[in-house]
């Protein structure tokens, strides 16, 4: 009999690339329950210039700079499930508490667990918020055509897919996944494309995170599904956070070398 | 200005086109945490020829994210050519 594979954690050294498709179902396993899904905490942030934020649980990748909380590894550890109702009333009240027109779900993968993001973004319609934006790694939309569809025929979401990598081997050393998922977030983005949807690409350019050559092949493969997504990449810059110091010693890399961190006058 | 050349070559200057290029370089340095109505006024100092369009901007757009802004932008009939022709020229200078 075959042996269950055991749940990603932190990246390590030697780790044996995991299928995110598997993951993310393994993940909505402990995630979610029906439309319901687990969050850790509603609040306003001033990134887009203010938007109120609901915290989800879990993600189908384990990128090594990801600055979410333990919740991304270890989602069983917490555990308030919320229905999309609920949750877009507590987006709601936070957006007024701290005077903000935007929503977004974030701290996870908010493609996660279908029925309750489609649930939460049917809610979001029926509020008087001007935006909701929708960050993704695009893996559950460039598998699911259908996916893309339903989110392409409400009002008011912008799409933010995220990219990790610019080569699959890239991609699998940042986020864990096999190489062959790295094709996903680009199926993700020409179903948005042909779908008409609001979107813009993100991408981890970081220079100490990806190399020019990488950033490079994957600018050429933005420009040749649309030049404009290339002229309009929003490149990310990765932080010290906590987390993010954890994730790296835990992964083999030296965060202080990383970010140039001395240790101290007399070295 | 480099910028304005890369957009305008080879005719009439496209003022639209200029202008979306000067926010897409904008973009570069200020990142995704202002409007893109706090961008424009930065952009727009001391370029009068551009009041008129970033008055129409500010109105439709003002708001929102910067890349928010252009995305919808290119899914605007008004701002959809320039928008197109402001990124072939920002990715040729880039």
């Amino acid at each position: 009999m075959a042996r269950q594979r055991a749940y990603p954690r932190f990246l390590t050294p030697g780790f044996k690339p995991f299928d995110p498709l598997w993951l993310a179902r393994e993940t909505e396993r402990i995630a979610c329950s029906g439309d319901k899904r687990k969050y850790t905490a509603f609040y306003a942030t001033g990134v887009y210039a203010g938007i109120a934020t609901g915290y989800v649980v879990g993600c189908c990748l384990r990128c090594y700079y990801c600055w979410s909380g333990f919740e991304r590894d270890f989602p069983e550890f917490f555990s308030c499930f919320y229905g999309p109702g609920e949750a877009m009333e507590r987006i709601v009240a936070a957006a007024e508490r701290y005077g903000v027109d935007k929503a977004r779900i974030s701290g996870g993968e908010p493609t996660l667990c279908k029925r309750h993001l489609l649930g939460l973004l049917k809610a979001f319609q029926e509020t008087d918020l001007k935006l909701f934006i929708l960050e993704t790694n695009g893996i559950l939309l460039g598998a699911d055509r259908a996916y893309v569809k339903a989110i392409g025929r409400l009002e008011r979401v912008h799409v933010r897919v995220s990219l990790k990598a610019g080569t699959p081997e890239g991609f699998t050393a940042r986020t864990g996944a096999k190489p062959e998922a790295f094709e996903l977030p680009f199926k993700a983005i020409e179903a948005l494309l042909d779908e008409g949807v609001s979107f813009h690409v993100a991408a981890m350019t970081d220079p100490r995170v990806m190399p020019a050559g990488e950033r490079e092949a994957l600018l050429r493969r933005l420009e040749e599904i649309e030049p404009f997504l290339a002229a309009n990449l929003e490149e990310e810059i990765c932080d010290p956070y906590e987390i993010t110091l954890v994730r790296m010693a835990a992964y083999g890399i030296d965060p202080a070398c990383f970010f140039g961190r001395g240790k101290g006058p007399e070295s | 200005m480099a910028s304005t050349q890369r957009a305008s070559s080879g005719g009439a200057r496209d003022l639209k086109a200029e202008l979306v290029l000067a926010i897409l370089e904008a973009c570069d340095e200020e990142g995704e945490d202002l409007p893109l109505a706090s961008l424009l006024a930065a952009v727009c100092a001391g370029r009068p020829e551009f009041k008129h369009l970033v008055d129409k901007l500010m109105a439709c757009y003002g708001d929102l994210p910067p890349r928010v802004a252009l995305a919808q932008m290119v899914r605007d009939q008004v701002w959809c050519e320039a928008v197109k022709k402001a990124g072939k020229a920002y990715l040729s200078g880039a």
